[in-house]
């Protein structure tokens, strides 16, 4: 009901609610579909969002990892030390960065006092995508842990008894065994990317702005809902597709472990 | 067994911390409510709008009437569309930005009553059949006075000018700033109306990534308390604030744009009548004038203010600076309602491009 009825609202005012006249049916598609400067912002919007879930990634799966080897206090640490910023205000994280990352911050300060000169990352694509790393890493490793600590880590010594060399056992039988893990992680964090409005807000500009923040720009400053809605309609449409694309691309590995008949 | 039970447990208590953590992060908004027979919602764009607002306008109108304030923040015409569609309007008295209200006269707010008293007001600046004016806005070069020592730049054109280093920020909103733009780009004032958005966008291009869009008034002023700018074409008013805590700010009042809010009642506000009288009170140089001892803008009444403006505000209230000014843009509402979606087109365009 909450999700729905919002979404078929949304799916008729994309119909029904234009800004200029006079108008057709599908002129807010049209619109969104032919207009260059939109379409510049689809590809960043998915190139950062492909660039920010990969990060996560290689971040995630050595802590994920190391959460299912050590002792369990050592575990409590390291998930209260994902936690803990992830129960911070998000507003307040996001003025900690733009703090850190301004002209004269800690980190230009840092880097001049070791000889690296300075680095404009707040306003840009990259300070974005740092920004988002940070706030979405808890949403990539906690379905990683949870999916990591259910290997059979005997199948791990299996191999190694079997004359496997340990990176060989771990690429060929750890890892695919993490997939589900792995996909579970990168789709969480891939749709929370797509729809990201605060972080591309604060630390971003509008030289690098998000589809989420045309959509609100649209809707708040130009009360166009029909163009919002028309967008969020194919930014879901969107999203839905590269999910199917990911999951297709992934069935092979799935299949093999037994969970693709299931899907 | 114990293992993979223990391992289970601990899984599922990582998924309930999730859960919870979902449920922390997504209850936190305020809720609005409809105020009450003697009350009045009064919203602003917030901050220091908003206590100068209850310092200057909503406290002396309690004590003269006894009617009580509900306020809420930032101004939303989105939400105040999604109200009266809705049928649920919880705000009365809306201030906002006079280019996009006024083509919703008649549909989200209210018109004025024939019975309201206009003739303290500056009549120019009443651009609808629904609002008055209120709060006269500078937009104006502002310069890092830091950075630029004995050698600060003297024309808003410097603001394309190379030759002077240093970050650029303006607003990120087509009014207000599309405006500034074309006076530094070298266009006459009164020439300025229609933009002509393909020399903006080559003005733009020349500054390339020095030249930030800022999405909020606030970053302005941070920026410039940070020191982290060069030069800005920014709203006056903000800058004084800068200045005041310890921004190393100046204004080259050569060239300036000139604009105001709109103050509205609400389309089906449950108070309309109460809201009225409030309107009718900062219809009056009287009423007006408070706001502006907190804060460095100009009235948009034409009678002498009856408070005392601090000293620290004239060096940035356009009304202390005229003798310096060689030409000024009066905001066209006119135009930028004409205009309507492409307005955002274009600037998106020149933003985002």
């Amino acid at each position: 009901m909450f999700f729905a009825y919002p979404l078929a609202q949304m799916f008729q005012a994309s119909f029904t609610d234009f800004v200029v006249d006079p108008h057709g049916t599908w002129d807010n598609y049209t619109w969104f579909l032919t207009n260059s400067v939109q379409r510049t912002i689809v590809v960043r919007t998915v190139t950062v969002t492909l660039v920010v879930t990969a990060l996560c990634l290689v971040l995630a799966y050595p802590y994920a990892y190391m959460m299912t080897v050590v002792s369990p206090r050592m575990r409590l640490i390291m998930v209260a030390a994902i936690m803990l910023p992830f129960w911070t205000s998000l507003l307040v994280r996001l003025y900690a960065w733009v703090i850190i990352l301004q002209g004269n911050g800690p980190l230009n300060t840092t880097l001049d006092r070791f000889g690296f000169g300075s680095v404009n990352l707040l306003g840009t694509v990259e300070g974005v995508a740092l920004g988002s790393v940070h706030v979405l890493l808890p949403f990539m490793v906690l379905p990683l842990y949870a999916s990591l600590t259910n290997i059979d880590r005997r199948l791990m010594d299996a191999a190694i008894s079997l004359g496997a060399r340990p990176s060989v056992a771990f690429a060929r039988v750890y890892l695919p065994l993490s997939v589900p893990g792995v996909l579970a992680g990168s789709t969480i964090v891939f749709i929370f990317m797509m729809g990201f409005y605060f972080t591309p807000a604060f630390l971003g500009s509008s030289r690098n702005s998000l589809i989420s923040e045309q959509i609100v720009d649209q809707v708040s400053q130009l009360l166009a809902f029909g163009r919002g809605g028309a967008m969020a309609l194919l930014l879901l449409l969107l999203t839905l597709a590269l999910l199917g694309l990911a999951a297709w691309l992934s069935r092979p590995v799935l299949r093999a472990l037994g969970e693709g008949e299931r899907s | 067994m114990k293992t993979t039970t223990h391992r289970g447990r601990t899984a599922c208590g990582i998924s309930l911390l999730i859960a919870l953590s979902l449920v922390v992060t997504a209850c936190g908004s305020d809720s609005d409510s409809a105020a009450g027979e003697d009350e009045l919602t009064f919203v602003n764009y917030g901050g220091d709008g908003m206590d100068a607002a209850k310092a200057g306008w909503l406290e002396p109108y309690t004590d003269e009437t006894g009617v009580t304030f509900e306020t809420d923040a930032p101004s939303d015409q989105a939400k105040i569309k999604a109200m009266v569609t809705s049928g649920k309007v919880t705000w009365d008295v809306v201030d906002i930005d006079a280019a996009s209200a006024g083509p919703e006269c008649g549909t989200l707010y209210e018109e004025r009553p024939s019975s309201l008293d206009t003739s303290e007001l500056m009549t120019d600046m009443i651009s609808d059949d629904c609002m008055i004016p209120i709060i006269g806005q500078t937009v104006a070069l502002v310069y890092n006075t830091e950075l630029y020592g004995d050698n600060p730049p003297t024309s808003i054109t410097d603001f394309f000018n190379r030759d002077f280093e240093g970050q650029r920020i303006i607003f990120d909103y087509w009014t207000g700033s599309a405006e500034p733009l074309a006076l530094a780009a070298g266009v006459p004032a009164d020439e300025v109306y229609p933009i002509d958005w393909n020399r903006l966008d080559s003005a733009v291009s020349s500054l390339g990534s020095n030249l930030t869009f800022q999405s909020t008034l606030d970053q302005a002023v941070q920026s410039m308390e940070s020191g982290n700018f060069g030069m800005c074409l920014c709203y006056t008013g903000r800058t004084a604030l800068a200045a005041q805590n310890g921004a190393n700010v100046d204004v080259v009042w050569d060239k300036v744009w000139y604009g105001w809010d709109g103050l509205y009642v609400v389309k089906d506000s449950p108070n309309a009548d109460l809201g009225w009288d409030f309107v009718q009170t900062l219809a009056t140089s009287e009423g007006q004038s408070g706001y502006y001892e907190q804060l460095p803008y100009d009235a948009t009444t034409t009678g002498e203010p009856s408070g005392e403006v601090p000293e620290e505000f004239k060096p940035f209230k356009l009304s202390f600076n005229e003798d310096q000014v060689q030409e000024t843009v009066l905001f066209d509402p006119e135009f930028w309602s004409e205009m309507g979606a492409t307005a955002a087109d274009e600037w998106t365009a020149l933003t985002s491009g």
